[in-house]
């Protein structure tokens, strides 16, 4: 029940003695050249409904102190506003899906605030405004009663519900509408935006798609009836058996998988990418946003494939590297470094580690994973038998660093001379001429070029020079015979 | 806490060997009380033996430090030397710098010693061995390590180096490093 229709209940049941009532509530307000906030406040206080009649303590009259509507006020008071229906009570309307009774009756100011003990204090025994001066009591029993009836009234109005029979006892179905309709706490959600589809439907008047889509599809090749999408849907399999047929038009060193995975992406990104449109239409996304997200993808799609400018060579074992900025993938060879890396992995690629894996010839020791991670022996720190022996350990310790042990030895090591000759790498060919030792120039003149190396080398070498248009040259090194030298002097064509 | 590995027992050496050489015996068997190095996280600590049992009572937590921290090792295993160490290395060291009073501040603030503000420095110094340096009145500054040997530093021009530069007693008030203490 809306406020006013409670309002016009109270009109229609008793209308002279509220007419009165108003009538002369109006006068009052004529009357008065500050009208406008009391008539405000009288009005809809009237007209306030509340859970219960306390709060319709809002029809205090406000204090007024002109003498004609002090005399008027005294009319008021004096006019019976209770209307008794059955027991003495106030009807009450309710609202009981929110549980609830609105005695929307009018107070009775005389019962409420017990005047004939109050009028003493007041000066014209009318205010209604406790001051703490002039104390003014409210009637609590009246106010309890008030409350009472209401109770009562909403209980005898909830028996009336249909019930049902429970293990608890009756249980009463609450109606399933609000009687008081609150307003929406949020604004509400702004209207849906057309896409292009609807747009365009709703021109040519093709209507929505009436007939539902069942979820289940029969299968022809499994016969049975799957799923329309998703994983292991139905005819799905064509492009995922291992043979696929060659259609009229295609090129047979195609890829077949490839162009259905190609074709998969497209589509779908293809529809995103008319989903990012449509709300950039709509406005929830930024203008050219679906442009610029997916410009790129199909470029780079393309690029890592054969026939792209990244072309990655089969065959050659490589290692990836991303370039940091772009992002692309270089192939890069692997070196020496590399492949000796690749090596101690593979070693140990078995499930025992390559402990029971015969050796080749030529292969290096096979090395465990992580040499640095030995498990040391726990030493307890104050332990008789650690504190007693340290310094005995200690002096053979500063002994072994003294006696060439320290940063020279560590150098030693870094540089390769305390290498152990048990590997394979270790029986390389040695011709004695040390070639760690000697060092490659940048040859800048041929000519000086061999001049160059005939006085480092004075002894042994035997050097063999062919020009052909001076682009070629080879060096042939013995160190068993010593040869003349003989330096063709390059000719110029 | 606990002592040092083989391992780090020979790092540890191998640079105070640098400074003290032979004298490292020194600080392993000493007279009077027996001496002992402890790691506490990645510290070393040159504690007495009485300290040390004593403040294994002290939960790992709650110890900050034991005795004198001589340095500590880094992330790869080297071990660098702090300047708290600088009581034991001027007692035993070898090779030793003396500073002209100009040049003192430079030092102090961190920066390498020319050879304009050395004033004197101990026969035979190799290159890059450990070597203290001393102000005018005896009094330790810090430590570092060689540039040239002494025949090289005759011969080399004023500006240049003498003296890098590895610790030096400002860092107490610099704050050089935040968890240095």
């Amino acid at each position: 029940m809306t406020p006013s229709t409670a309002g016009d209940k109270d009109k229609v049941d008793d209308q002279g003695v509220e007419g009165d009532v108003k009538r002369n509530r109006e006068r009052m307000n004529a009357e008065d050249d500050e009208s406008s906030k009391s008539s405000k406040s009288s009005k809809s206080s009237e007209e306030y409904t509340d859970d219960d009649e306390e709060a319709s303590d809002s029809s205090d009259q406000r204090q007024q102190t002109n003498g004609i509507e002090v005399a008027n006020r005294r009319n008021v008071l004096d006019v019976e506003v209770d209307r008794t229906t059955r027991d003495g009570m106030n009807e009450c309307s309710f609202d009981l899906r929110n549980l609830l009774a609105i005695n929307s009756h009018q107070v009775s100011i005389k019962e409420l605030y017990d005047f004939d003990t109050n009028m003493g204090n007041a000066s014209d025994g009318l205010c209604t405004i406790s001051l703490p001066s002039v104390p003014i009591k409210v009637n609590e029993d009246h106010l309890l009663q008030k409350a009472n009836e209401g109770m009562t009234q909403l209980l005898s109005a909830l028996w009336k519900l249909p019930t049902e029979r429970s293990d608890v006892g009756p249980i009463a179905s609450l109606p399933t509408f609000f009687e008081i309709k609150i307003p929406r706490e949020l604004p509400p959600p702004p209207p849906k935006k057309e896409t292009k589809w609807e747009k365009f439907a709703k021109e040519r008047g093709i209507g929505a798609n009436n007939e539902k889509r069942s979820r289940k599809v029969w299968d022809e090749a499994t016969g049975t009836w799957l799923y329309r999408h998703g994983y292991q849907k139905a005819n799905a399999g064509d492009s995922q058996w291992p043979i696929m047929e060659v259609r009229k038009n295609d090129d047979p060193y195609e890829d077949p998988w490839e162009r259905e995975r190609d074709a998969k992406r497209s589509r779908v990104d293809k529809n995103l990418v008319n989903r990012m449109k449509n709300e950039e239409r709509a406005g929830t996304l930024s203008k050219g946003a679906a442009n610029r997200a997916f410009k790129e993808k199909k470029a780079i799609r393309e690029k890592g494939r054969e026939g792209g400018k990244e072309k990655i060579p089969s065959g050659l074992p490589i290692d990836l590297a991303t370039g940091k900025k772009s992002g692309n993938i270089k192939p890069i060879n692997r070196g020496k470094e590399l492949t000796k890396a690749a090596l101690l992995a593979t070693q140990r690629s078995t499930a025992s580690l390559g402990k029971f894996d015969a050796m080749r010839d030529g292969e290096p020791e096979r090395l465990k994973s992580n040499r640095s991670a030995k498990k040391r022996k726990f030493e307890s720190a104050t332990d008789n038998s650690v504190v007693r022996t340290e310094a005995e350990r200690g002096v053979k310790v500063l002994n072994s660093v003294i006696s060439g042990g320290g940063r020279a030895k560590e150098l030693e090591v870094r540089k390769g001379k305390h290498a152990r000759g048990e590997t394979a790498f270790d029986y390389d060919f040695d011709d004695g001429l040390g070639a760690s030792s000697y060092r490659k120039k940048k040859v800048r003149n041929v000519l000086s070029f061999c001049l160059e190396t005939l006085a480092h080398f004075q002894q042994k070498i035997v050097m063999k020079i062919v020009t052909h248009n001076l682009s070629y040259l080879s060096l042939l090194w013995s160190n068993l015979q010593i040869q003349i030298i003989r330096a063709v002097p390059v000719l110029a064509k | 806490m606990r002592p040092l590995t083989e391992e780090e027992t020979k790092t540890l050496f191998t640079k105070l060997v640098e400074y003290m050489g032979r004298n490292v015996e020194r600080l392993i068997n000493r007279e009077d009380e027996r001496h002992c190095f402890r790691l506490v996280k990645d510290r070393v600590y040159y504690v007495s033996e009485k300290v040390m049992k004593a403040s294994t009572t002290i939960s790992r937590d709650d110890l900050l430090h034991v005795g004198t921290c001589l340095g500590k090792f880094t992330k790869t295993g080297k071990f660098r030397l702090h300047i708290t160490a600088l009581e034991y290395l001027s007692q035993y060291c070898k090779y030793k710098v003396w500073l002209k009073p100009s040049a003192e501040m430079s030092f102090l603030y961190g920066n390498h010693i020319t050879k304009s503000g050395m004033a004197r420095i101990t026969e035979s110094t190799p290159q890059y061995a450990g070597v203290i340096v001393y102000n005018a009145h005896d009094v330790p500054l810090g430590f570092g390590v060689a540039a040239q040997s002494t025949d090289k530093c005759r011969e080399l021009e004023p500006m240049g180096n003498v003296v890098l530069h590895r610790a030096d007693v400002g860092e107490y008030l610099r704050g050089v490093e935040d968890d240095m203490f």
